[in-house]
């Protein structure tokens, strides 16, 4: 108790210099904070972007799609392999799909573009996808209207509606209700082609999107090329970002169980790192950033808490002799000045926690917009908005402060080993005792 | 137990100043019986300081034995050196030196919480000696609110509340006008009387000298005399080893 007494009045003893140090401290944890927020901030958006691109945290391909991408490996039984991953807990969302590479025209416009065509069910791609609200015009993957009425004749009951990016509606002279063709692979034929009617334009901000892309009904793009039940691909979203890993673990325990005849064909799950590996490296990249700032703080913060707690060290000498000479034991010496770099240290977390809480707050609920800027940018084929908001997950102050805080304390180490190295008789000549 | 409170034998300190050896003190022999009001005077670099450092276990001979009570100090680790200055050794020293983030009060019980002394056996005994040295009223005021008498008198309570066998004054009165050095050495020599405490003090201060009961005059690191005085009984001067 008498320990901790003196360290507190200790401490202000030269208010100035520890309001300094201390303010000093907490402003750089604060800072360090808000950074951190920042950086996490961008991890959660782009892993968040990642799962509501087309992306997803996990997919399930034929083995060797990936490498080769032929339209031919697909994966049989789509419906059953749906179900069955609908069922394996921690899945938020599963949108079967079919994939291919194909050409559109229309009747309005002379040029041919290649487009990316992605047959999705709605209902389930709805659920996951961030891609129904960047619908400027229509609905998101929906038949034509007409199709709907009651006394409609079969030939325009049987219409099929197509979603389109809004700069290749543009290209195409293309509006809502536009005829166009789309020519892809097939599986009966070597090649199928079909009539699909605009029921919605898109604008993502991405020419990836807004230019290269196509979306369809599954179960029309199924019927038009004779895929029957097959899909390229059946991707998830993850209810816990965190907890992909134990999520593909239960999935290839779901598949080995059910895929025992192998009718589920052979199977590949893959989560997005193994997907988009640049994002991925990207990440790690911006996770040795983080490092990097720490050890700047690291630095910075030594040359404040060395300064100060030699100074210390230096002002005090004759008292530590003197509290020596009357039988204070060394390791007492060591901890008085321990503890008061760790009530410097714990005011000092304080003081940044305030400051740095205020600073997220901002950044969680304000954001900062770039988009006068830019509009958006993409990577890895994934558009990535331009409003920045940082990140309140208690990583984000807990790292940061225990860094600071454990920083204080070790950089304390040095001057208090000095103290407690002291000898009485030096400490109280340099301290100017005569005789 | 033994008879002496301090007992040097042959006692020399050299320091080594670049390629100059200073001899400090030169085969001092001198016993200290317990009850002496002692001054030990020289002029400056006579030794006095470095005899105290010695006696206090502070610095450690060249050549030569202390004995504290009995114990010699050689041999010993800093530890029990820290233990042994607590235990029986109460220092006084020139400049006050109090703790300056603690009242009087906290100063004075300082020494006991290293003893770990339970707290109501320390509120008695603190309030009792700064009722003895009359700073009842001053208990909570820091050394900073207080004049150097004052503060000196927080000193003196400092070493006396752990019973030491002995306390070393160095310079007690240096640093405060006579009035108060008087009052400060009449308070001593109370305490002495009343206690029969054991009083070593450094000085040059002819106030002290003529207070003192012994007078050991120390010149260029040896004893030059050693007389008693003030109608001092023992019998003067006292050899090593008597």
């Amino acid at each position: 108790m008498l320990l901790f007494k003196m360290a507190w009045r200790n401490l202000w003893r030269n208010r100035r210099r520890s309001v300094l140090t201390i303010s000093a401290i907490g402003l750089g944890l604060a800072i360090l904070i808000t950074m951190v927020s920042w950086m996490e901030g961008m991890f959660e958006m782009m892993i968040e972007q990642v799962a509501r691109s087309s992306m997803g945290h996990v997919q399930i391909h034929h083995s060797e799609y990936i490498e080769k991408r032929s339209v031919k490996l697909t994966m049989p039984a789509a419906s059953r392999l749906t179900t069955m991953l609908e069922a394996v807990e921690g899945i938020e969302g599963v949108s079967p799909r079919l994939l291919f590479t194909g050409s559109i025209r229309s009747s309005r416009s002379s040029s041919i573009h290649v487009v990316k065509v992605v047959a999705v069910d709605p209902e389930r791609e709805r659920k996951m996808s961030g891609l129904p609200d960047k619908v400027v015009d229509g609905g998101f993957v929906v038949p034509p209207p007409e199709t709907l009425k009651p006394d409609a004749p079969a030939r325009v009951k049987n219409r099929k509606g197509i979603l389109i990016g809004a700069k290749l509606a543009k290209h195409l002279k293309a509006e809502l209700g536009s005829k166009v063709r789309l020519d892809t692979a097939g599986f009966k034929s070597n090649t199928s082609a079909a009539a699909f009617y605009v029921t919605g334009i898109l604008r993502a901000g991405s020419d990836a999107l807004d230019k290269s892309m196509v979306m369809v009904s599954l179960k029309d793009m199924q019927a038009v090329t004779g895929a029957g039940d097959r899909i390229h691909e059946a991707t998830m979203v993850v209810e816990d970002v965190t907890a992909v890993e134990d999520v593909v673990r239960r999935i290839e325990a779901s598949i080995t169980g059910a895929n025992g005849d192998g009718s589920l064909g052979d199977l590949a799950v893959q989560p997005w790192w193994e997907i988009s590996p640049e994002i991925k490296q990207m990440l790690d990249i911006s996770d040795a950033w983080n490092g990097i700032m720490y050890l700047l703080m690291m630095s910075i913060l030594s040359a404040g808490i060395l300064t100060t707690m030699f100074m210390v060290v230096f002002e005090r000498t004759r008292e530590f002799g003197v509290r020596l000479a009357v039988g204070t034991r060394p390791r007492s010496l060591f901890l008085g000045v321990m503890l008061e770099a760790i009530l410097m240290a714990l005011l000092a977390s304080l003081v940044g926690l305030v400051v740095g809480a205020i600073s997220v707050a901002y950044f969680v609920h304000v954001g900062i917009d770039l988009s006068s800027l830019a509009g958006g940018w993409e990577f890895a084929g994934i558009f990535f908005e331009n409003v920045y908001r940082g990140s309140a997950a208690p990583k984000v102050f807990i790292e940061p402060t225990l860094v600071v805080f454990v920083g204080t304390i070790l950089f304390a180490l040095w001057p208090s080993m000095k103290v407690a190295r002291m000898k009485a008789l030096d400490a109280i000549r340099q301290g100017g005792v005569t005789g | 137990m033994s008879d002496h409170v301090v007992e040097t034998k042959g006692v020399t300190r050299t320091f080594q100043m670049g390629d100059v050896s200073v001899h400090a003190l030169r085969g001092v022999d001198l016993c200290i019986q317990p009850g002496e009001f002692t001054a030990v005077a020289g002029p400056s670099g006579s030794g006095k300081t470095t005899l105290f450092n010695l006696i206090g276990g502070l610095d450690e001979p060249t050549e030569g034995s202390v004995f504290v009570d009995g114990k010699p100090l050689e041999g010993m680790n800093p530890r029990m050196r820290a233990r042994l200055r607590l235990d029986k050794i109460g220092f006084v020293f020139q400049a006050y030196n109090l703790i300056p983030v603690l009242t009087a009060y906290e100063n004075v019980e300082y020494p006991l919480i290293l003893k770990k002394v339970p707290g109501d056996e320390r509120l008695k005994r603190v309030e009792a000696l700064l009722g003895a040295v009359g700073l009842e009223d001053m208990m909570h005021r820091r050394p900073n609110q207080m004049s150097g008498g004052q503060q000196q008198r927080v000193a003196i309570a400092r070493a006396l509340v752990c019973d030491p066998v002995m306390v070393l004054a160095d310079e007690p009165t240096a640093n405060v006008d006579s009035e108060t050095g008087q009052a400060l050495l009449d308070l001593m020599r109370r305490l002495n009387t009343e206690n029969n405490l054991t009083f070593l003090f450094s000085t040059h201060d002819p106030m002290v000298m003529s207070s003192a009961r012994r007078l050991i005059r120390l010149k260029d690191g040896r004893i030059d005399s050693d007389v008693r005085q003030n109608g001092d009984e023992s019998g003067a001067p006292v050899p090593a080893g008597a």
